[in-house]
């Protein structure tokens, strides 16, 4: 009988606790509490036996065997079998290779493919190897049937030159996965193996803190798997960082420069395009500093690694939108139409609105408030064919025939109505996604709004047509027209004072702009991502520019993953985005990771785990033990007879004890 | 007059079952309440004072119709108790109270329990209420006063558990003597196992500062008969001493001389004229209130106490 613990043998030292208690002199069985002696004198009795002798002797024995089978648990006992049977099973090794961000920094990359080529090297003939990749997921670069076919001296120079081509990258430390993935490698090239062979994970990574270990917390582990660790240690330790700010006042970005807790420095700079401010950050802090203005770049300048130094910036600019609106009237006439939507697309620090007046140029805003003529009704039938959607406004009855060409149906009848009562707007669907801005309870009362005089529209004129808001006589007030690629909005009044007062109510500019979102920027749009995040991209977007200055099609992936950090340009129908992509503020978290950190996960470390670097000495002879002792399980039979003691020991005392009275007027 | 009949709920042994010091009490209030007739509390407090004006929600009973007469205006009647009464509570806290030979049942739980409900039913008709925890030395102190919320820390201070190490009357009485000034009602709540060389001295010294003093002795069954029927080591919950004890043999000594301990300490009370009132812990809570009340009745108010320009109202 051997044991993995046997240091754990030392708690058999705790029998001489239920050794000294039956030792004790007991008092006598029946005591009684009472309130006061002091109208009682004592009776004489017999004395009590001083002499020390033990008491209840099985129940002394049971107890003494069940401490030492508790000690003998946690040593966790196995029989160890001959010489021979520890040169059998070949071990089977992933070797999982970090390949985040913080691998870049200098001589971190260089120490890792050392390492590597030492693990790869310091394999057996029969031993068999898988390489992987892990930054924020992992990548399987050799597998274990890569090699199986090939003798041993070329399986090496396989997964050798496999780590040749590999290269850190630029995505966050996500050790987690990497860890389970390689397990999970191990536990399917172990089915329908009989061998005993030992299989194990060697993690070469620089261990830094920031990485992100939560799948590994409780995940189930293939039997017989062990990891190890190969930290590799970079030569600096001072690590600062920039990361963006919330700013209040959009002219004055600001950023955040951390500083790592074991930083030797503490003053740097920040280069913004030409300028150079000083930031001066104590270590373990953080500051934040305002920017002069808005740049696309920030840089630190003064730290030992640079692979964490640039801060990528959007910043904000007015985004370029061309309108046109075919109306009647002066644009500053304010009885007129015009005027109200040119007001609704004022100038602002997302829209710089380019106001158009010839139908040639392409309009990412078109409303129609007039009867048109033939060509423009052309022009506009060919927006709409390309995918425009066109505001149209029966502002009159003289509009029916332009309405009617526009959505294809030939002339609709269009009749005035005038009852001499104002109509409110009901029955408006704000499941429709350009009304669902005004979902909320908050927004949705348009009971404030009324509406003087109206055209009656019949929505069965038209095909596939729409009604999502109506009078409160019954007649459609708005309706959405599918045309071509596109659609019409129509609404059957106006939202001049003569018509309603649409345009004094706080429903008018939302309302447009809702009508019109994918052709205008938006508040509250996210241009700041991280590396591995997938960026948005919207139907109509022709191609991304990527920071290396790669174009890709857009319509070649539904996403694109950032895989690098800089500026991203989507090009779209009507817009260009740009999104800026850093790296992720963990992957700045450079101080190692303690061993203990991963085995309160569960993570099955080898050797205890109590010196990473030193994983590959604990040599074979330990890991066999274990691995025994795992298969043996000789611990689960001490258990089951610690409960079969424990059971037969409180029967022997509820027996022996049973023999007691209850002590007669017991306190409460 | 008769005793009421005990209802089922105000058992003792059932009683506290209930957790709430102050529900127990209000259970015993309004029971006792709801038990009598009106008329037996009505007079004992009648010690009229002065006139006030009516106004809605007074009781009609109260209204002077002579004033009526004389002057057109509703006046009520105000009662120098109403406002006057100040009541000390002294209960026990030493160890020994806490014996109970019936589980859940101690002697301090039966006090603080009767002490709540004298409280309540004090606090209820607009006397000021006040305790006193005292082992060998005073441990809480709440001075009488009826205002909102006083209940409640009475409550609290009485469901602390006895603690103390030894009973002592000298020092607490005497501290609680020159504490009150003005006159008041002085309820002693105690088991009494103690030597009594000062209790004499200190109620003495109360009464002729002009208190009143209403003494509950409260034991545990088991200690009036003795009846345990095993031999057993006994310990004093107080002194922590243990003793062989054989019942049989020791229970006549035992009930000798608690028979002679209590004789004198009714002897005490009788020379400082103080009404004594043996309450073991299986008896009914409301009992104990009636007791209370029929002393004060039976006593009226002190010679010393009465105007004599006012008339006493019936």
């Amino acid at each position: 009988m051997n044991f993995l613990v046997p240091l754990y043998l030392a708690g058999a030292l705790a029998v001489a606790i239920p050794i000294y208690l039956h030792l004790r002199r007991r008092p006598p069985k029946d005591s009684v509490e009472f309130g006061s002696l002091m109208f009682l004198r004592p009776t004489p009795h017999p004395p009590v036996k001083r002499s020390r002798q033990l008491e209840n002797l099985p129940l002394l024995l049971l107890r003494c065997l069940a401490l030492l089978l508790l000690a003998g648990l946690f040593a966790r006992p196995f029989l160890r079998g001959g010489e021979e049977e520890l040169g059998k099973g070949a071990t089977r090794t992933v070797l999982l290779l970090d390949t985040s961000a913080s691998m870049r920094r200098d001589g971190v990359w260089q120490a890792a493919l050392d390492e590597a080529s030492g693990v790869i090297a310091g394999l057996d003939d029969a031993d068999s190897l898988a390489v992987m990749a892990v930054a924020d997921a992992p990548r399987m670069l050799v597998d274990f049937e890569d090699g199986a076919g090939a003798e041993a001296g070329r399986r090496r120079a396989i997964a050798a030159s496999a780590l040749e081509a590999v290269e850190p990258g630029w995505g966050g430390s996500n050790l987690g996965i990497g860890l389970l993935a390689a397990a999970e490698a191990l536990g399917d090239a172990a089915v329908g193996e009989e061998s005993s062979g030992t299989s194990r994970v060697v993690l070469v990574s620089d261990l830094q803190g920031g990485a992100a270990l939560g799948s590994v917390a409780g995940a189930s582990w293939p039997p017989g798997v062990e990891v190890e660790l190969r930290a590799v240690e970079a030569r600096e330790a001072t690590n600062a960082t920039v990361t963006v700010s919330p700013s209040v006042d959009p002219e004055r970005p600001a950023v955040r420069v951390w500083n790592s807790e074991d930083s030797e420095r503490e003053s740097f700079t920040l280069r913004v395009g030409d300028r150079v401010l000083p930031a001066v950050v104590p270590a373990g802090e953080s500051r934040v500093f305002a920017l002069p203005g808005p740049v696309p770049e920030v840089s630190l300048v003064g730290d030992a690694h640079e692979f964490d130094n640039t801060l990528h910036l959007s910043p904000r600019e007015p985004e370029r939108v061309t309108l046109h609106f075919l109306g009647e009237g002066e644009p500053d006439d304010s009885g007129g139409l015009e005027y109200y939507f040119r007001r609704a697309f004022g100038g602002s620090d997302l829209l710089e609105p380019v106001f158009v007046d010839d139908l040639d140029e392409p309009a990412s805003v078109l409303a129609v408030a007039r009867p048109l003529d033939q060509a423009e009704t052309r022009a506009v039938r060919a927006a709409l064919d390309k995918g425009a959607r066109v505001l149209v406004v029966v502002s009159s009855t003289g509009m029916a025939e332009t309405l009617g060409d526009l959505a294809g149906t030939g002339e609709v009848p269009v009749v005035e109505e005038s009852g001499g009562r104002y109509a409110l707007l009901e029955g408006i669907d704000f499941d429709d996604p350009l009304l669902a801005g005004f979902r909320d309870p908050r927004w949705r009362d348009f009971t404030g709004v009324h509406f003087w005089r109206h055209r009656v529209i019949e929505a069965g004129d038209f095909d596939g047509a729409r009604v999502l808001a109506r009078f409160d006589n019954g007649d459609p007030a708005w309706l959405e027209v599918p045309v071509g690629r596109g659609g019409l909005f129509v609404m059957s009044a106006g939202w001049h004072p003569r018509d309603s007062q649409l345009a004094l109510s706080s429903k008018f500019v939302p309302l447009l702009y809702s009508l019109f979102a994918d052709r205008v920027a938006r508040v509250g749009e996210a241009r700041q991502f991280f590396v591995g995040d997938a960026l948005p991209l919207e139907e109509g977007d022709r191609r991304v520019v990527l920071p290396s200055g790669e174009r890709r099609r857009a319509a070649d992936a539904p996403a694109v993953r950032a895989d690098a950090p800089g500026i991203y340009e989507v090009e779209g129908e009507f817009r260009t985005r740009r999104y800026a992509v850093n790296l992720r503020r963990s992957e700045s978290e450079l101080k190692p990771l303690e061993a203990t950190a991963l085995e309160s996960l569960g993570v099955p470390l080898a050797g205890g785990g109590s010196d990473p670097v030193d994983g590959a000495g604990t040599g074979k002879r330990s890991l066999r033990d274990r691995e025994a002792e795992s298969n043996q399980n000789l611990w689960r039979w001490a258990a089951l007879g610690l409960l079969v003691l424990l059971i037969v020991e409180s029967w022997t005392a509820s027996r022996s004890g049973g023999s007691q009275a209850i002590p007669e007027g017991a306190p409460s | 007059m008769a005793d009421p009949p005990p209802t089922r709920l105000l058992e003792p042994a059932a009683l506290m079952r209930i957790r709430s010091l102050e529900l127990r009490a209000r259970i015993v209030v309004e029971g006792f309440l709801s038990g009598i007739h009106r008329s037996p509390y009505h007079g004992f407090s009648a010690e009229f004072s002065e006139y006030r004006q009516y106004v809605p929600g007074d009781d009609l009973r109260h209204i002077d119709w002579r004033v009526y007469g004389r002057s057109d205006r509703y006046f009520v009647k105000k009662y120098e108790d109403e406002t006057n009464l100040r009541c000390q509570l002294l209960v026990d806290g030493s160890r020994s109270m806490s014996y109970g030979s019936t589980p859940g049942l101690t002697k301090h739980g039966y006090a603080a329990t009767l002490a709540a409900t004298l409280a309540h039913f004090l606090s209820g008709q607009g006397d000021a209420v006040g305790v006193t925890r005292f082992d060998e030395r005073i441990v809480d102190y709440l001075p009488a006063r009826n205002r909102p919320g006083h209940l409640r820390r009475l409550m609290l201070s009485l469901e602390r558990p006895a603690e103390g190490r030894s009973t002592s009357f000298g020092e607490p009485l005497e501290r609680v003597a020159q504490m009150h000034d003005r006159r008041g009602l002085f309820v002693l709540l105690s088991d009494f196992l103690a030597p009594l060389e000062e209790l004499e001295r200190q109620l003495g010294l109360l009464r002729a500062r002009g208190h009143e003093v209403l003494v509950f002795r409260v034991l545990d069954p088991r200690e009036l008969d003795f009846g345990f029927d095993r031999a057993a080591r006994f310990t004093g919950l107080e002194s922590g001493r243990q003793q062989f004890i054989d019942p049989d043999r020791a229970r006549d000594g035992y009930l000798e001389r608690f028979g002679e301990h209590q004789e004198a300490l009714r002897g005490i009370c009788r020379r400082t004229g103080i009404d004594f009132v043996l309450s073991p812990s299986d008896r009914p809570l409301d009992l104990a209130l009636y007791d209370f009340l029929s002393s004060r009745t039976r006593r009226g108010p002190d010679p010393g106490r009465a105007r004599p320009n006012l008339r006493r109202a019936s």
